[in-house]
């Protein structure tokens, strides 16, 4: 097992669903108020194009996570004092971590799809 | 006792008579933390029966409109910024250290100025109210209000008063993150961890990124106020809503900030009275983080009925309803661990499940405000009152309540009593709920919140008066407690060390000497080492773990890897000293004398504070150990020294800049907020023009280079290059802040005229300070090493001061990017 497991790599998912919120805040902000003639199928387009990468990236997230959590033979709760089973944990709570990444990203991308206008 | 024990109690000595005030100690230090954050509590709580006795009958004149509006600004000032985040910080500082198996945090003198900007910045706040000068404006502060319609010293208070205090804040954050990740006991592996040390580790991540904006909202209001800079004023294109968006920016999170803490403390005690362990643990852990992070998502929900856009209240009520996702499942796993244990009644549990049940009941009602079209109605009606009381005593005073009765054995070594704590358990969550579930009603009948009166028509005079006899059967709960804290039968009570057969590391410390902590750092293997490690407490108790003595007689504890907790370092931690005190009251005197425009003696403050610092960083940190290498026990050796990334020092550096570089980005927000609010915000021929701003960036990034390449000079021990180095590195620091200054100045930017010199001049004013400021610390390193405590080998100052120029660096490009490049941008001629 590959034991070079980082810290940093919880945060990243909830990095991307921040950078993804902002990107869809900022987006339909500057729509609102600066760029009212755009047509909102072109916003909803770009908001569909950074959804797509983010769901990608925290879906790869999801995936090496649960892969992590399931290498070698320890099952849950991952509390032995092992480096397998220090990084069964880090998989695990990366995927947990990463799947609520992708359902709050989703949901954020919803609502635009959803409401049609500024007023 | 043996000499071992003696040296180390000697080195960990409470220095007794008026010189128990110099003591930085994180247990003594915690304990002043939390009796002053208590104390606060019954101050606002006082607050709030005034409140209640005013409602108690329709057009009552107890309290006058005036009397009534410094009250609740008061109230729920004080409750919030002197409870309800302070205590977080005090139980941590009190217990984490023994719940980690550490000695001591690694900061403990941080932790002291803390607590004393705390107390000070507390007296200052409290005190106005006594002068009838107390801030009026509510706890959020909202211009206009506070600002063309506020006069008197009473906004000026709570912004300068709680941005002292808010330094406390990010200081404890820095202690924290780092004793967590940094001073964990050997073994104690990320899996390992107290799921307590989990929470507060968010928390504090949380406190960097959260304070920062109000920060940057209090330098904005108080600009506004003192000086006229119009950033809330519409006439001159500034916008109210701006101070909004910043204040609950850091408002939202804070709520998190106040409830993970206390919801930590649930998950510490329910294992223990189930008699298992955290069923759930990631899940927990998965709760914690991920609460953290989408706290973030939520602030505009405060803002529903503030016009902005349909589409964008879509993404905030989503994120708002997204949530209630991670704060259910951590309940869900704290109600698994009941199911699956053998549950142990008693006074900490009965509080325990009260508060899971009152939060519940105000999670479900915050699950409804966050749908927009029902906020619409219930805004700032006593529906949200009730809500929001719900949300923080569920989430915040019953938790620590059961903590309080749960930690009694281990801060004052006996129980308290149960028949008192049951007695005071009924009182409070009866009391509390004939408070507060009224209040639901009245609000959705129409009674507004923070009027000082109602008329009979209204309706709602029987809902007020069942609310305020149920506040006095609240206050009734709380004298309870308060007699149950200080009666005099306590002192009889024979000593138990671990009456609740608590599993959790903290607990070795009650049969261990007070003032030494832990008798010996154990090697820790299980999540819960008193059950699980066999002999675990007599192994501990005989020293046979790590630093059992005190060769030195100095005080130590050990710094660990973050994901294994491997042994890394032996840390020296300081002692007792006034000068944590002498920084804090010069630095409280800058805040305090700024409020009442006495600028002289602001300036002398000012400066008192910056001696004051200097002298502590210059005697107090990054000390040159007599010898290379210290035998800790157990036939290990660990360095004395470390500098750079593997040192405690660097990695504070860090997480205060992150903190700083997050206020910075609140001010940009603000720019860009303004711009798109206003038609002609842009006024590229009234300056600050191209050329300063560029010129402004490009001499801090030649500073900041200059750092790393004095840096290596030091390393290669060539003095008279790094001297001459560093020297050139201070000179065009300051020569950037120079040129980023001359920008508006040679374009006569009037920062009253109008919003966008107004915004101009506070990026450019906030990176010339803080190059300034890295000219002095590159002054200071070369001091240091004049003066014979930074070497080619100890280099722990410089490498500081490098990380610090790469954030200067980051900050210098920004504002030369956004103030001298985004004019041109945006009207596209760059």
């Amino acid at each position: 097992m590959n034991h070079k497991h980082s810290l940093w790599r919880l945060g990243l998912s909830p990095a991307i669903w921040g950078i993804h919120f902002l990107l869809c805040y900022i987006a339909v902000a500057l729509w609102c108020a600066k760029f009212p003639w755009i047509d909102l199928q072109n916003i909803r387009l770009l908001v569909f194009a950074f959804t797509l990468l983010a769901s990608l990236i925290v879906g790869w997230g999801v995936v090496s996570g649960l892969f992590r959590h399931r290498e070698g033979e320890g099952g849950l709760p991952h509390d032995d004092d092992s480096l397998e089973d220090r990084e069964r944990f880090l998989g695990f709570t990366r995927f947990l971590i990463s799947a609520l990444s992708l359902v709050a990203i989703l949901y954020t991308s919803y609502a635009i799809f959803i409401f049609r206008s500024c007023e | 006792m043996n000499d071992s024990l003696k040296r180390l109690k000697k080195a960990w000595l409470i220095p007794s008579g008026w010189r128990y005030w110099s003591e930085v100690n994180n247990s003594v230090v915690g304990y002043w933390y939390t009796v002053t954050s208590l104390i606060f509590f019954f101050f606002a709580g006082i607050l709030a029966l005034l409140i209640r006795v005013q409602l108690a009958v329709p057009e009552n004149d107890f309290l006058t409109a005036d009397q009534y509006n410094q009250i609740f600004t008061m109230h729920g000032t004080v409750m919030m910024f002197l409870f309800a985040i302070p205590i977080f910080e005090a139980i941590s500082i009190l217990l984490l250290p023994q719940m980690l198996g550490a000695r001591d945090l690694p900061f403990p003198r941080l932790s002291a100025f803390g607590y004393w900007c705390f107390l000070i910045g507390g007296i200052f706040v409290c005190g106005s109210l006594f002068f009838n000068a107390a801030p009026k404006g509510g706890w959020f502060m909202y211009p206009p209000l506070t600002s063309t319609h506020g006069p008197g010293i009473g906004a000026d208070i709570w912004l300068l008063g709680l941005t002292f205090i808010e330094i406390a804040s990010i200081a404890a954050a820095v202690e924290i993150i780092v004793g967590v990740l940094k001073c964990r006991s050997p073994g104690m592996r990320i899996n390992l961890i107290p799921i307590y040390g989990w929470y507060i580790l968010v928390v504090a991540i949380m406190i960097l990124f959260a304070f920062p904006p109000l920060l940057a909202g209090d330098i904005l209001l108080e600009m506004d106020r003192a000086f006229n800079w119009p950033f809330f004023d519409a006439n001159r294109g500034g916008d109210p809503l701006l101070w909004q968006h910043l204040f609950w920016i850091f408002g939202h999170p804070e709520v998190y900030i106040i409830f993970l803490p206390s919801i930590a403390l649930l998950a510490t005690i329910i294992p223990t009275f189930s008699r298992v362990h955290l069923v759930g643990y990631s899940w927990v852990v998965l709760s914690a983080v991920g609460t953290g992070f989408l706290s973030f998502g939520l602030w505009v929900h405060h803002m529903f009925t503030t016009g902005l856009p349909g589409i964008t209240l879509g993404i905030f009520s989503a994120a708002s309803q997204a949530v209630a996702i991670p704060t259910g499942v951590q309940l869900f796993c704290f109600l698994a661990t009941l199911l699956i244990g053998h549950v142990v009644k008693s006074v900490p549990m009965l509080f325990a499940l009260g508060g899971m049940a009152t939060f519940v009941i105000g999670g479900l009602t915050g699950v409804m405000l966050a749908i927009a079209p029902f906020d619409f109605q219930a805004h700032d009606s006593f529906f949200v009152v009730g809500h929001l009381h719900y949300v923080l005593i569920g989430g915040s005073i019953f938790p620590i309540l059961a903590a309080v009765y749960y930690y009694a054995p281990l801060i004052w070594g006996y129980k308290l009593s149960d028949k008192l704590g049951k007695l005071c358990f009924w009182l409070v969550l009866i009391g509390f709920n004939v408070t507060f579930f009224p209040m639901h009603l009245s609000g959705l009948l129409g009674m507004p919140r923070r009027v000082f009166t109602y008329s009979d028509e209204m309706g709602v005079s029987s809902l007020n008066l069942i609310s305020t006899i149920g506040s006095f059967t609240l206050a009734l709960g709380f004298l309870v407690f308060l007699w149950d804290l200080f009666r005099p039968a306590n002192k009889k009570k024979p000593r138990e060390d671990n009456p609740w057969k608590a599993g959790t590391i903290e607990w070795l410390t009650g049969s261990q000497d007070q003032t030494v902590g832990i008798r010996s750092i154990p090697i820790v293997k299980t999540r819960y080492p008193l059950w699980d490690q066999p002999h675990f407490l007599q192994d501990v108790s005989e020293g046979k773990f790590y630093l059992p003595d005190a060769l030195e007689e100095k005080r130590e504890t050990l710094v660990t890897s973050t994901l294994d907790a491997k042994l890394v370092q032996c840390l020296r931690v300081p002692g007792p000293t006034f000068i944590t005190l002498y920084s804090a009251l010069f630095s409280g005197g800058f805040f305090i004398f700024a409020t009442y425009h006495w600028w002289t003696a602001t300036l002398i403050s000012g400066l008192g504070a910056v001696i004051c610092i200097t002298y502590w960083c210059w005697s107090g940190t990054a000390w040159i150990p007599e010898k290379e290498k210290k035998d800790i026990g157990l036939g290990v050796e660990l360095p004395l020294y470390k500098s750079g990334p593997l040192a405690v020092g660097w990695w504070a550096m860090f997480i205060t800049m992150l903190a700083d570089i997050t206020a910075f980005i609140s001010l940009i927000f603000g720019y860009f907020f303004y711009w798109t609010i206003n038609e002609n915000f842009l006024q590229p021929h009234t300056g600050p023009g191209f050329f300063w701003p560029m010129v402004g960036g490009i001499l801090i990034l030649i500073s900041t280079g200059l750092t790393y390449f004095g840096k290596s000079l030091n390393n290669k021990n060539k003095t008279f290059s790094f001297y001459l180095i560093l020297i050139l590195s201070a000179l065009t620091s300051s020569g950037g802040a120079y040129a980023f200054i001359m920008g508006p100045l040679v374009y006569k930017m009037s920062p009253t005229s109008h919003v966008y010199p107004a915004i101009v001049w506070v990026l450019v004013g906030w990176t010339a300070l803080h190059a300034v400021l890295g000219s002095y610390m590159q002054l200071y390193c070369i001091a240091r090493r004049v003066g014979g405590k930074m070497t080619a080998r100890y280099d722990a100052d410089i490498c500081n001061v490098s990380l610090y120029t790469c954030f200067l660096a980051l900050t210098a490009i920004l504002t030369a990017l956004v103030v001298g490049g985004f004019p041109l941008f945006a009207q596209g001629t760059l």
